[in-house]
């Protein structure tokens, strides 16, 4: 990972992450329908880029680290775009 | 100039709710002295209002703040003042079975969760190596 590569994470898929990861981790009521659902898309298409594309090219990172880069891009996408 | 509040600020009336709970259910022998259930039940919807718009209020300043620790800081006092909350609603739930008491409890037990578990996941995004920002597309 020392190489500049590009980046496994399209910006399209980075915002439906987002998306996701705004209505499940800033949601308004943390007990409501909505929120359970957004939480488990979120996890459902960060399995999917971790185990199609990462785990792959990328066999050293974890998911539990891949998890938490994408929750920190997630942050910073909305602080930015909200 | 608006006036600006601090979330500890908002945050201050909350103690005072729980410990009013304490004293309304302790006001009474049991919950069927006549007025008891109304008077107590009247204050576990003071306190459930508390807890819904005190996250609400968490959750607004959490998606807007650069600053990590006090996001960490608002997660912690939620999840302290539902523990302190639960405390009480234990002692009452026996006197007060109904009243609301046992739908509040769990409520709070539901938001203590969701406060920890966004605490935690903050904390290991700290952790997060920095190595992996080459995974994503450049930021704006």
């Amino acid at each position: 990972m020392s190489e500049s590569v590009d980046a496994i994470v399209s910006p399209v898929q980075l915002a439906e992450l987002a998306d996701l990861f705004d209505r499940s981790e800033f949601a308004f009521d943390p007990l409501s329908e909505e929120c359970r659902e957004a939480t488990a898309k979120f996890e459902d298409l960060l399995r999917d880029i971790y185990e199609h594309t990462v785990k792959t090219k990328f066999p050293a990172i974890t998911l539990n680290q891949f998890r938490c880069g994408i929750r920190k891009r997630c942050r910073e996408f909305i602080r930015k775009n909200s | 100039m608006p006036t600006c509040l601090s979330f500890d600020q908002i945050f201050a009336a909350g103690p005072a709710g729980v410990v009013k709970l304490s004293e309304i259910g302790n006001t009474f022998a049991d919950a069927n002295e006549p007025g008891a259930c109304e008077a107590f039940t009247r204050q576990v919807h003071s306190l459930e209002s508390f807890v819904r718009e005190t996250y609400r209020i968490a959750i607004i300043v959490a998606r807007k703040s650069e600053e990590t620790d006090e996001v960490l800081h608002i997660f912690d006092m939620m999840s302290s003042f539902c523990s302190d909350a639960m405390g009480v609603l234990t002692t009452l739930r026996s006197k007060y079975p109904y009243c609301g008491t046992p739908e509040l409890y769990d409520m709070v037990l539901d938001y203590k969760i969701a406060c920890d578990q966004r605490r935690n996941n903050l904390l290991a995004e700290l952790e997060c190596p920095n190595q992996l920002t080459q995974l994503f597309p450049p930021s704006n």
